[in-house]
């Protein structure tokens, strides 16, 4: 401001008179109603879901049910089968999290309390680089690169020793060999890793030391500070890390689309394809404008799945926003 | 680092009971005490200047020592030294002895982590960590996997000492979050004496408190001396006056002068002390 303003730069506060004073009203002004944009935007997107979309389809069995039918010819035969697009939601976010939050876990104890200095910063770039990258690129990756190797090499070797585990040594039931479960999963997690990671060494690092020496001169060891303290003060940043995490993993669909496979069915085991939510809504887009009764379940489809996505985006808010221990103890003067 | 055993307490020759011939002159001198701690030729660097220059000092069992000086002056990171808390800032050098009971605590194979269980340290601002009351006391003994009655009697006792059992004796499994900041820094006093210290090295501990919670930490350095060696950092002349035994003037590194506290502060020795307790800076 006072670089724009020469002469307010310059005058000393001998001028009474605020010039600046109107100009930050007149900003105010203007800047208050954009401060409404988001949450337009957001009415803007339910209203549409809610008019374009039938509403009632979501109370009705043909959305509920357990098979997969749609005919175009015989639209009051539609059967849409959302629970198993929701339990392939589940299985590949709840999977890639699960993985995700303890590779995370284990990258930002390390970035943050052990490895020295310089390599930390320097792996902490690596991973957030990883953020950047397109979602459709890790999606060729996997599809062109990572799914021929799964299907050749990786799941018979998998089976071959593991096949006595639950859903280790079921059928590949994949279009593509290699394509399925166990893929999705994989490009998930190496898809949420940076952000979780990010988050989690950020709130350990925001940790204060004087807590960590606290612990120390109390003769607890550099792990047994991490484990007993420095974790549990940075908590809420873990578990808002696994709120977003989840988000971002049920939100996901293109490179999802290109390596979950596409079948509609419960996988018999980790070699095998299924959908996800967010998945079917890329595969069927194609035709959605053809007929109503797509374009109704695409629509109801989409609403699920943002209601989902904003609640686990809440519950990381509520996780992190609120003041949790390190606010209390700095309340308490640190 | 093994407790080498208690020296035999010393007996006072100026003890009456002891039936000293009345014929002898009292010794005016004071009943020597055992020294716990003896800092020889101690330098603390950083990569471009000397934090402690050359600090000999000694401190003595069931005395409590004050360290004053100006901001800036090293006292903290004198006290640092004492339980190896000074390893954990990176980039300082530590050279010289410190001796516990006559045993290098910076010697080949001494672990940090036994030291400063045996020299327990209290910080400038409460630290309590986001637990409850009782498991914040109980912190150092979970680390040595002591069971949960010794554990309980253990805590009981600490803060008994601490002179917190009355006020939280019946909620102590309420978040320690919600103590007082007066409050918070007797719980860190028990949370240091749970472990079983020798030495209670205290920085500034009444730095963020007000005046009540002052005087009650206070109060309690008369009691915890009876049982320790404590060494208190100060800013505040008037409570090194009240507090300690002895006092220790720290100026620009290195310590200025050392003597009982009364005496330093009614005829210092050195001119610069003369000026820093009558207030002509610092």
């Amino acid at each position: 401001m006072a670089t724009a303003d020469p002469a307010l730069a310059a005058s000393p506060p001998a001028s009474p008179t605020p010039p600046a004073w109107d100009r930050y009203k007149l900003l105010t002004w203007l800047g208050s109603p954009l401060a409404l944009i988001p949450l337009l935007a957001l009415l803007a997107v339910a209203l549409a879901i809610v008019s374009s979309g039938d509403l009632t389809l979501l109370l009705r069995g043909d959305f509920w049910s357990l098979t997969f039918n749609w005919n175009p010819l015989y639209p009051d035969q539609a059967a849409w089968a959302f629970p198993l697009y929701l339990l392939g939601t589940a299985i590949t976010a709840g999977l890639a999290l699960l993985f995700a939050t303890l590779l995370s876990l284990a990258l930002a104890i390390s970035l943050t309390a052990y490895l020295p200095g310089w390599l930390g910063r320097s792996l902490a770039t690596l991973t957030n680089l990883l953020a950047g990258i397109p979602s459709v690129v890790y999606g060729i990756w996997g599809y062109v690169v990572l799914a021929p190797y799964f299907g050749l090499t990786l799941q018979p070797t998998l089976r071959s020793y593991l096949a006595w585990l639950p859903f280790f040594g079921g059928p590949a039931a994949a279009a593509a060999p290699g394509t399925g479960v166990l893929l999705a999963v994989l490009i998930l997690t190496v898809m949420i890793v940076p952000l979780t990671t990010a988050i989690i060494r950020d709130s350990l690092a925001n940790v204060p030391s004087a807590v960590l020496e606290a612990s120390l001169a109390l003769g607890a060891t550099q792990w047994e500070t991490m484990r007993r303290v420095r974790l549990r003060v940075a908590r809420r940043g873990v578990m808002g890390a696994v709120f977003l995490g989840f988000g971002r993993a049920v939100g996901e669909s293109v490179a999802v689309a290109m390596v979950v496979g596409g079948q509609t069915q419960i996988p018999p085991s980790i070699y095998s394809g299924t959908t996800t939510v967010s998945a079917f809504l890329l595969y069927q887009q194609d035709s959605a404008f053809q007929y109503a009764a797509l374009l109704h379940a695409l629509v109801d489809f989409a609403l699920v799945l943002l209601l989902i996505t904003l609640f686990f985006n809440f519950l990381a808010q509520r996780a992190t926003g609120e003041r949790g221990a390190v606010g209390q103890t700095s309340a308490a003067g640190l | 680092m093994s407790d080498a055993p208690e020296p035999p307490p010393t007996p006072t020759p100026t003890d009456p009971a002891a039936g000293a011939p009345p014929s002898a002159t009292l010794r005016e001198a004071p009943v020597p005490h055992p020294v716990l701690l003896a800092v020889r030729h101690l330098f603390v660097r950083a990569p471009k200047r000397v934090l402690l220059d050359d600090i000999s000092l000694e401190l003595n069992d069931r005395e409590v020592t004050a360290i004053i000086g100006p901001s800036g002056c090293g006292k903290t990171t004198f006290i640092r030294t004492l339980n190896r808390m000074v390893e954990v800032s990176p980039g300082l050098r530590v050279e010289g002895s410190v001796r516990y009971k006559g045993q290098e605590i910076y010697g080949a194979g001494i672990d940090p982590v036994q030291v400063r269980r045996r020299i327990g340290m209290v910080f400038q601002r409460p630290i309590v960590f986001p637990m409850s009351i009782y498991e914040n006391v109980a912190f150092g003994l979970r680390l040595e996997g002591t069971d949960e009655d010794e554990v309980e009697a253990t805590v009981e006792r600490s803060l008994k000492r601490a002179g917190l059992w009355r006020e939280v004796g019946d909620s102590l499994e309420a978040p320690a979050l919600q103590l007082s900041g007066g409050q918070q820094q007797r719980l860190c006093i028990a949370r240091a004496l749970a472990t079983g210290p020798r030495v209670l090295l205290m920085d500034e501990p009444t730095a963020s408190l007000d005046p009540v919670g002052t005087q009650k930490i206070e109060d309690l350095l008369f009691e915890l001396k009876h049982e320790y060696s404590v060494v208190i950092v100060t800013h505040n002349m008037q409570q090194a006056a009240r507090v300690a035994d002895r006092t220790a003037f720290f100026y620009g590194g290195k310590l200025v002068e050392v003597d009982e506290t009364a005496r330093l502060f009614e005829t210092p020795r050195e001119r610069l002390t003369e000026q820093y307790i009558t207030g002509r800076f610092g």
